[in-house]
């Protein structure tokens, strides 16, 4: 026990020096920053893009394609545990039944917050996903709280708890959430292709020349949207699948 | 302020990795989660912020949950 100790001890000491090592050129360095593009983002950024919010106008405006890269990590992720989940469960459903697990736990506090508190978190979710262009927020934090609020709407429909609400109304089946993640994934492959963003800069121009008003900020918003649509779809139906919602 | 909150983070992350009991470990966590979202609201990163608490204090306290339900509560060794 004391010999696995001191492993850990000296795993740890060496992981510490090896970080501080990756850490040091940083710190020791004295080149000058380089400032060209954080001064032109900090000076043009806001112009191009038509948002508010400078972080937005980042990397959906200007890196829309690392951003397409990002959900692609999180969608391998989800692929990986969503499968591992659903393995898990076909292998040993015979022996534990899922449904009996599944005890009922109808307290004040899952009414409370299934019933009351699930509606406000998704409302608030869609505001922070439909305003990412004007305030903090943004398409990533927005899905998650949207995955919060569907969240809190499998553990009420679980358990009983969702009091006057109509159970149909909050039908979150896995299926769905699979197909709005699909939906929206594809949404942001089109978006984020170079192409695209020039096709539709043009279109934008001409409609404006001819005095439709379509802001510039509009793909933004349409990028956040399908951006916050697939995170909170592809989390909450990882979440769903692992509370046991395999019952539809 | 600022460093209050970062030892009570250091106070929460220390909890988690030490206790035997992996529920309150992961309630430790997500404690600490909140307080870094405080952390970030202040150093005004606000859009930091709702994504520490909504991921942090609130999918991964989930996941954890689930995962700790799933297997054994007290870690054995």
């Amino acid at each position: 026990m004391t010999g696995r100790r001191t492993m850990n001890a000296l795993g740890g000491a060496i992981a510490a020096v090896l970080s501080l090592a990756a850490v040091a050129p940083i710190v020791l360095a004295d080149a000058p920053w380089p400032r060209a593009a954080r001064d032109l983002l900090a000076t043009a950024g806001l112009e191009d893009t038509g948002a508010s919010n400078l972080v937005s106008a980042i990397y959906l405006g200007y890196r829309a394609f690392d951003t397409l890269g990002e959900t692609i990590v999180l969608l391998a992720a989800l692929a990986g545990s969503v499968s591992l989940i659903v393995a898990e469960g076909s292998s040993r459903g015979a022996g534990k039944n899922l449904a009996d697990k599944a005890k009922p736990l109808h307290t004040e506090i899952v009414n409370v917050i299934a019933g009351k508190l699930a509606p406000i978190v998704l409302l608030f979710g869609a505001y922070v996903m439909l305003y990412g262009h004007s305030s903090p927020g943004g398409g990533f934090q927005g899905g998650v709280v949207l995955a919060s609020g569907i969240i809190f709407i499998a553990i009420g429909r679980r358990s009983g708890g969702l009091g006057r609400i109509d159970p149909s109304l909050t039908a979150f089946g896995h299926a769905s959430l699979a197909r709005i993640e699909a939906a929206a994934f594809s949404g942001i492959l089109l978006l984020s292709f170079p192409g695209v963003g020039r096709a539709v800069e043009a279109f934008r121009v001409a409609a404006w020349n001819r005095g439709l008003g379509i802001p510039a900020v509009s793909t933004i918003i349409a990028l956040n949207v399908a951006i916050g649509l697939k995170v909170g779809a592809g989390v909450a139906l990882m979440c769903v699948l692992m509370l046991g919602g395999n019952d539809e | 302020m600022t460093e209050l909150i970062l030892f009570l983070v250091c106070v929460g992350s220390a909890y988690a990795l030490l206790s035997k009991d992996l529920l309150h470990g992961a309630i430790a966590l997500s404690a600490t989660s909140v307080l870094s979202a405080l952390l970030f609201f202040i150093l005004k990163a606000p859009d930091v912020a709702i994504t520490e608490a909504a991921v942090g204090a609130g999918v991964s306290t989930v996941i954890f949950v689930w995962a700790i339900r799933e297997t054994e509560r007290k870690d054995r060794s």
